[in-house]
C-alpha cells in the first residue's frame, strides 16, 4: 500500500509542535506527553491503531480519538492485547505487514524482553512498527527490581536498524513520536518515564536539531567539560552545569534523546555536539554500557549496572547516585584530573 | 496429476537442499500434499503483481521448511527462477535458508523462530477484519481475503502461540485458518516425550474450529478447506497427519530427515520410490503449466479492480483509502 501521509501532515505537525511550545509549561511524565501527542497523531491519522498488553493507564496509548476494538467492535482503533507482550509484537508486526494499518503497542519496559524476538524481526524486516515501552527505570519506584529496566536499552540500542528514543520533555517526546510515524523502514521504540519530568527551554534552532538524536542545548568554546545526558537525567545535568557556572566552571550540554540517531550522523556533527577531546560525564539511569562508543577511558558514566530495589522513586535516585549532587561531584572530579 | 503436482515440490526440496549441502527437506516432503490442496485450489494470489492488496495472505511459520514456499513460489509464476533454486543457501541469493520478507516474490514475512509466523499470521488476519469493517459496503466488499498459515509442531510447542490463538479465538478471526503439519517429530526424535497436549481440545478451547485429516489426502483436505471457509466466526485448524520426509525409503518419519540433506543414495531410491524420473532441477512442461497460476491470478486481480474503481465511484469519501489501498 502507498502508506502516505495526509499532504498537510508536516504543516499540522508544526503547529501542533509551536502549540505546545506557547501551551503551559508544566511538569510531565514522558508518557503523559505521550498521550498528548497521540491527541494529535491517532485525530490526524485514522490509520494509526493503538494497544497496550494489559497496561491502557499506564502506558497511556489510549488518546482522545480512540476508541476499544472489541471483536463484535472491529472499527474501534485501540487494542487490548491482554497480558500477551510477544503475542502482541508479533501480531503487530502482521498488522504493519498486511497493509492499510500502523499499529503501536504498549507495555513496560522491563517486558519488552517477553516481545524481545518480535522486536528483533521487525528490525530484521525493516518494518516501521513503534513500540511504546513506559516506566523506563527505577523511577518507577515501589514495584522494585522485578518491574525496574537494567539492560533493557541496551540492548535495544545493539539491535541493527531499531531506532530508541528516551525523551526528556513533551517537545523531545513529540519529535520521537513523529520520527516514529515517519519512518519507512526502520522500527522505533519510545522509552518514556512514569514520574513527572520538567519542561526544557530552547531555541528553535535546538528544536530544529532534535531529530538528530543528540544536540547541543548549551556551548561554550572553552566549556571544561561535557555533561550528556538522556531523558529523565536532563534535568540532573541542566541543574548540575548551572552550579557549576554558579563556581565560574563552563559546561556544554548535551541531550541524547537517541543515541541510535546521532551516530548515524556525520563525523562533524557528532565532534561539533562533542568535542571529542573534552572530557565527558554521561548521566542515564539505565546500565552504562551504552555509552562506551562516546567516552574514553577518562570519561566516566552515571549508570546503574545491578538491579535496582523497591522504595519510593525519590530515594532510589538518591541511593543509586542519580543526584545533583552527584553529578556535580563527578563532573568536578573529571575536571579535576 | 496430484502426485506430479506434489513431487515436484518434493525434488525441487530435495535437490536444493543436497545442492546446498545444507537446509530442511523432511517438512517439504511431508507437507507437499497439502500444499497442492492450497496452493493449487484454493489460494487467492497473482504472481504477476505479488503486492495486490485482497490477495490472500500466506505465512510458512515453520520457516525451515523453506523451500517448500521457494518451490511454490517458482512453480506458481513468481520472479523466483530456478538459477534462484539452485542457489538456496548461498550468499546474495533470493533463497535463503530461512524465508525472509520479499514482497515483490511473494515472501509475505520473515520466519524461522518458531510460532512468530503464526503471530504474523493473526496480526494479518485481524487486519484484515479491521479493514473490512471500516471499509465494506453492503454492496461492495474492496477487503474480503483469507489468511493462510502453515504450523509444525514446534511452533505449538512455543509459549507464543497460546499467546496469539487465545487471541485469535476470543476475535473470533473466520478468515484464519491454519494447517498444522502433525508429523510427531522434532529435532530431538519422536515428540511422544517432550509434547503430548490433545492440541484438538486446547484449539477447542480457544474457541477454534478444528478439523482432523489425513495430510496426504488431497480430497480430504479440499473437504476440509471448505468446512473452514464456511465458519465464519471462528478460525480454523486443520490438524493434517503427515509423515515427515514422505516417499524416502530410509528416513521418511524419523528426525534424520528434518534438518539434512538426504544424501545422493537416499535421493536415488526416493525418486524410484514416488515414481518421480526427472533429473535434478528439471520439471516436466505439463507440471510447471499445471502450477502456474499466472493468468487466474491476473484474472481475479483484474476483477478486483474492476470492483475497486465502482467502489471510488460510488463511496467517493472513501476515496483517499482507495488510493491509499491500490498504492
Amino acid at each position: 500500500m502507498a502508506n502516505e501521509l495526509p499532504e498537510d501532515f508536516n504543516h499540522s505537525f508544526e503547529t501542533f509542535l509551536e502549540n505546545l511550545q506557547t501551551g503551559e509549561k508544566k511538569d510531565v511524565a514522558t508518557r503523559k506527553a505521550s498521550e498528548i501527542c497521540l491527541d494529535f497523531f491517532c485525530e490526524k491519522l485514522p490509520e494509526l491503531i493503538g494497544g497496550s498488553a494489559d497496561l491502557k493507564g499506564s502506558n497511556n496509548t489510549f488518546s482522545k480519538a480512540s476508541t476499544d476494538l472489541l471483536p463484535q467492535k472491529p472499527e474501534g482503533n485501540h487494542i487490548f492485547w491482554g497480558v500477551r507482550e510477544f503475542g502482541m509484537t508479533a501480531m503487530m508486526n502482521g498488522m504493519l505487514l498486511h497493509g492499510g494499518l500502523k499499529p503501536y503497542g504498549g507495555t513496560f519496559l522491563v517486558f519488552m524482553d517477553y516481545a524481545r524476538n518480535a522486536v528483533r524481526l521487525a528490525a530484521l524486516m525493516e518494518i516501521p512498527n513503534i513500540f511504546v515501552y513506559t516506566h523506563d527505570s527505577i523511577g518507577l519506584g515501589e514495584d522494585g527490581p522485578t518491574h525496574q529496566p537494567i539492560e533493557h536499552l541496551v540492548t535495544l540500542r545493539a539491535t541493527p536498524n531499531l531506532n530508541n528514543w528516551r525523551p526528556a520533555d513533551v517537545i523531545e517526546t513529540a519529535i520521537a513520536w513523529n520520527e516514529s510515524i515517519l519512518s519507512k523502514a526502520t522500527p522505533h521504540s519510545l522509552i518514556l518515564s512514569r514520574q513527572n519530568l520538567p519542561y526544557v527551554q530552547r531555541t528553535q534552532e535546538q528544536i530544529q536539531s532534535i531529530h538528530k538524536g543528540g544536540y547541543l542545548l548549551s556551548k561554550h568554546d572553552d566549556a571544561a567539560i561535557t555533561l550528556i545526558a538522556s531523558g529523565s537525567e536532563l534535568q540532573l545535568i541542566l541543574s548540575a552545569a548551572e552550579a557549576l557556572a554558579a563556581e565560574g566552571i563552563k559546561a556544554n550540554i548535551v541531550s541524547m534523546p537517541c543515541l541510535d540517531k546521532f551516530y548515524s550522523q556525520s563525523e562533524s556533527y557528532r565532534n561539533e555536539t562533542i568535542a571529542p577531546s573534552s572530557p565527558k560525564l554521561i548521566v542515564e539511569a539505565l546500565h552504562s554500557s551504552s555509552w562506551h562508543g562516546l567516552t574514553n577511558l577518562n570519561d566516566t558514566v552515571i549508570g546503574i549496572d545491578t538491579f535496582g530495589e523497591s522504595a519510593p522513586a525519590s530515594e532510589l535516585m538518591q541511593k543509586f547516585g542519580f543526584t545533583e549532587e552527584n553529578v556535580l561531584l563527578e563532573a568536578k572530579k573529571l575536571i579535576q584530573k | 496429476m496430484h502426485k506430479d503436482l506434489a513431487n515436484a515440490i518434493r525434488f525441487l526440496s530435495i535437490d536444493a537442499v543436497q545442492a546446498a549441502k545444507s537446509g530442511h527437506p523432511g517438512m517439504p516432503m511431508g507437507m507437499a500434499d497439502i500444499a497442492v490442496a492450497l496452493w493449487k485450489y484454493n489460494l487467492k494470489h497473482n504472481p504477476s503483481n505479488p503486492t495486490w492488496f485482497n490477495r490472500d495472505r500466506f505465512v510458512l511459520s515453520n520457516g525451515h521448511g523453506s523451500m517448500l514456499l521457494y518451490s511454490l513460489l517458482h512453480l506458481t509464476g513468481y520472479n523466483l527462477s530456478i538459477e534462484d533454486i539452485k542457489n538456496f543457501r548461498q550468499l546474495g541469493s533470493k533463497t535463503p535458508g530461512h524465508p525472509e520478507l520479499d514482497l515483490d516474490i511473494g515472501i509475505e514475512t520473515t520466519t524461522g523462530p518458531l510460532g512468530q509466523g503464526l503471530g504474523n499470521a493473526v496480526g494479518m488476519a485481524l487486519a484484515e477484519k479491521m479493514l473490512a469493517a471500516r471499509f465494506n459496503k453492503a454492496d461492495l466488499s474492496p477487503i474480503d481475503h483469507f489468511t493462510y498459515a502453515f504450523l509444525g509442531d514446534g511452533c505449538l510447542m512455543e509459549g507464543i502461540s497460546h499467546e496469539v490463538s487465545s487471541f485469535a479465538g476470543t476475535h473470533g478471526l473466520g478468515k484464519l485458518i491454519c494447517f498444522y503439519d502433525q508429523n510427531g517429530i522434532s529435532i530431538d526424535g519422536e515428540i511422544s516425550d517432550w509434547f503430548t497436549d490433545n492440541t484438538v481440545q486446547r484449539f477447542e478451547s480457544y474457541n477454534w474450529q478444528v478439523i482432523e485429516v489425513d495430510g496426504h489426502n488431497i480430497e480430504a483436505m479440499l473437504d476440509a478447506i471448505a468446512i473452514a471457509k464456511e465458519e465464519s466466526a471462528k478460525p480454523t485448524l486443520i490438524c493434517c497427519k503427515t509423515t515427515i520426509g514422505f516417499g524416502s525409503p530410509n528416513k521418511a518419519g524419523t528426525s534424520g530427515v528434518h534438518g539434512s540433506p538426504l544424501g545422493e543414495d537416499e535421493i536415488e531410491i526416493t525418486r524410484k520410490q514416488l515414481g518421480w524420473e526427472h533429473e535434478p532441477f528439471e520439471i516436466p512442461e505439463q507440471i510447471s503449466a499445471e502450477w502456474n497460476n499466472y493468468e487466474e491470478g491476473n484474472s481475479s486481480n483484474t476483477q478486483w479492480d474492476d470492483l475497486m474503481s465502482e467502489y471510488s465511484k460510488v463511496y467517493p469519501a472513501r476515496a483517499f483509502i482507495a488510493a491509499k489501498i491500490n498504492g
